[in-house]
């Protein structure tokens, strides 16, 4: 498959239901073999940018490629993509077997190579010895596994999913999560996911797409994304995050300061957005990046302190009233419920961001 | 947690009162109290089968009196020949005639099912894609002939297709034909108007077959290369087979037991079942020979219906190829 990956990419597309604009003006190139998510909330354009990619959709503008061949037009079955989906839409009257050979069989394959590539990818999904079952017999996970290799077996130049891992139980999706990660590095396929849970997209993604209301607000690596997210909404959307509001106050290359009145102090850190002095701005301050300590430029009292296995969360109740969350690993001391604190941080640790409030859902 | 808080209610109120409301599976009661004694879930099978009887009652004891006594009866009746307990059923099996009628009524419920099941596939398939008030406007324009006596709609085709009807003049006056088509009172009469009297019969389980299947399941089948004709050959025909099998057999049926259609729109020649149980009690007073008819046809019914699942799970089967 890996000599199959195929360049990706979308061209000014856009998409209008009715007066709601889905997609507006998207443009992004993938890699081949590139792991590509989506996150973003509902109604956010993710869906129906598969939906397009895949060809269930039209698109009202712009130009969808695979390879060098604008596929646009095309409709799914001539597109060599593989679509898994969110109800895994399982054939139910073909058992595990007839189901990944499907796609082979309708390639008209001959029956030798079918079966060998049917019961490879089986292997690959550790399904070996479950051909015969009919798909109701199946576990959730297993169901799941079969659509994967479903979709993986006709060997697609491009693998789009739709939140594959919503029906499963969370232990279940974590184990999930790296197995599709350890498929995809061995096949090497071009892959688009699409999903609202952010610890999918980074547990896989080689890149991410942070969406909203049919837009790309923000596309990197999960560092990337996680250490200098472009904004609030990034921010929120990625992990958990403190964010202190003010205005900023002073302005250098890649440095800036603000003033937070509410707590009637200043704070200084890093800074890569198109911030000027004046504008609104946010402090964002991840929370395991902040320690609990005697001294430090934010003073509060500890509301409430959650053990989450190896860590510990404290709620910090600043003066301003607003909450602050830190955490540390069990292993230390533990806080104490009702103690006054003091939260200190690197100034390297402070990004200063645009505040970006309005959300797409 | 909800299954620990479970537990002490259990404890408390002892095991019944959990797996009487079912809070707790019976597995799940085994896993947290091994011991746990399970009578409870015994009375309450009991009652529940009691629940079942009294609420069956009213419909069971009906039926009884009206269906399986008399049918008791006419199986007595069929052995009450003058020759002997089988002369009646030697004599129906032995005439070539009554074989025929036999033979002739079978074809005809064989024909009418498979054009009404071939007319309600598509017209089905179409309703499945309406919605709202426009289907609301198709169903009720297809069921609103049930409204009238099949007595009526009989009449109308007669109306309709006769000689100098419309449906004549139309061939004639666009040329078709040169002298009117005879329409009636042949095989194409019966069939026009028992098609039209059976169609709803087909219509709804192909229907309801039909909505049931998942669209996203013709989209799959689509990304994984199909045309849209191996799509239907291999996904959608085989997922409302049973639909289509349950509306065949139903019309198939009903179409064995045809009595006014058949009598009113059929050649003399072409003899059913029902009208030979009719000529058997109404002219020749032969009640045994009647009772005897009925129950080989039901026996012949029986037997069919039972091969039919076999037949269906058979081409599905083989759809899947």
């Amino acid at each position: 498959m890996s000599d199959m990956a195929q360049t990706v990419s979308f061209q000014r597309i856009s998409k209008a239901y009715g007066n709601f604009l889905a997609v507006r003006n998207f443009d992004l190139e993938i890699k081949p073999g590139e792991f590509v998510a989506f996150l973003g909330p509902s109604g956010s354009g993710k869906t129906t940018l598969l939906n397009m990619a895949a060809g269930f959709v039209r698109p009202d503008a712009g130009r969808f490629l695979i390879g060098d061949e604008d596929v646009t037009d095309l409709p799914p079955r001539k597109r060599s993509i593989g679509m898994m989906f969110q109800s895994y839409a399982l054939f139910p009257h073909l058992n595990v077997f007839d189901n990944v050979a499907y796609g082979l069989r309708v390639r008209k394959r001959p029956n030798a190579e079918i079966a060998q590539r049917v019961l490879n990818v089986l292997k690959m999904v550790a399904l070996t010895g479950y051909e015969k079952r009919a798909i109701s017999e199946l576990s959730g996970g297993q169901q799941q596994r079969v659509a994967l290799a479903r979709a993986i077996v006709i060997e697609p130049s491009l693998l789009l999913m739709d939140e594959p891992l919503g029906a499963l139980d969370r232990q279940l999706r974590k184990h999930v999560q790296l197995e599709i990660r350890r498929l995809h590095r061995e096949l090497g396929g071009t892959t688009i996911y699409v999903t609202h849970d952010q610890e999918e997209a980074l547990v896989m993604a080689d890149r991410i797409g942070v969406m909203r209301a049919g837009k790309i607000e923000q596309i990197g690596t999960p560092t990337e994304l996680y250490r200098t997210p472009a904004n609030t909404f990034v921010a929120g959307f990625l992990g958990e995050s403190n964010l202190l509001e003010g205005q900023v106050l002073r302005r250098s290359s890649d440095v800036a300061s603000i003033g937070l009145p509410s707590l009637g102090i200043e704070l200084t850190g890093r800074c890569v957005a198109n911030l000027v002095v004046g504008d609104k701005a946010a402090a964002l301050i991840r929370p395991e990046l902040a320690s609990l300590q005697q001294t430090g430029p934010l003073q509060g009292l500890i509301t409430e302190v959650v053990y989450l296995g190896e860590i510990v969360a404290c709620r910090v109740k600043l003066r301003s009233g607003q909450d602050f969350w830190c955490r540390r690993f069990a292993s230390q001391d533990a806080p104490v419920e009702g103690a006054e604190t003091s939260l200190q941080f690197e100034a390297r640790d402070v990004l200063i961001l645009p505040v970006d409030h309005e959300r797409g859902d | 947690m909800a299954t620990r808080e479970y537990y002490f209610t259990s404890m408390t109120c002892g095991v019944e009162y959990a797996t009487r409301f079912e809070i707790l599976s019976k597995d799940n009661l085994k896993e947290i109290m091994p011991s746990a004694p399970l009578a409870g879930s015994r009375d309450r099978r009991v009652d529940r089968f009691w629940g079942s009887v009294l609420l069956l009652l009213p419909l069971a004891a009906f039926l009884l009196m009206v269906f399986v006594v008399p049918l008791a009866m006419l199986l007595k009746l069929s052995f009450g020949g003058a020759g002997g307990p089988f002369s009646a059923y030697s004599e129906i099996a032995s005439s070539e005639v009554y074989r025929k009628v036999f033979l002739n009524t079978f074809t005809l419920a064989i024909t009418v099912a498979s054009c009404t099941v071939l007319l309600s596939y598509p017209t089905a398939y179409m309703l499945s894609q309406l919605s709202g008030w426009k289907r609301s406007v198709a169903f009720w324009c297809l069921f609103f002939p049930l409204w009238i006596s099949v007595l009526v709609r009989t009449f109308s085709w007669i109306v309709i297709l006769e000689k100098s009807g419309p449906v004549n003049r139309a061939l004639l006056g666009m040329g078709l034909t040169s002298s009117p088509l005879s329409l009636l009172f042949n095989s194409f009469g019966v069939h026009v108007g028992m098609v039209h009297v059976l169609l709803p019969y087909a219509l709804l389980p192909i229907f309801t077959s039909m909505k049931a299947v998942d669209r996203r399941l013709l989209l799959a089948s689509d990304s994984l290369g199909a045309s849209p004709l191996t799509t239907f050959g291999r996904i959608y025909f085989p997922l409302t087979l049973p639909g289509l099998s349950t509306g065949f057999v139903l019309v198939f049926l009903m179409a064995l037991g045809f009595y006014i259609t058949p009598a009113m729109l059929g050649a003399a020649q072409h003899m059913t079942i029902s009208m030979l149980i009719d000529n058997f009690v109404n002219e020749r007073l032969a009640w045994p020979l009647a009772a005897a008819a009925s129950f080989s046809l039901l026996f012949v019914i029986v037997a069919l219906v039972a091969s039919a699942n076999r037949l269906v799970n058979f081409v599905s089967a083989m759809a899947a190829r």
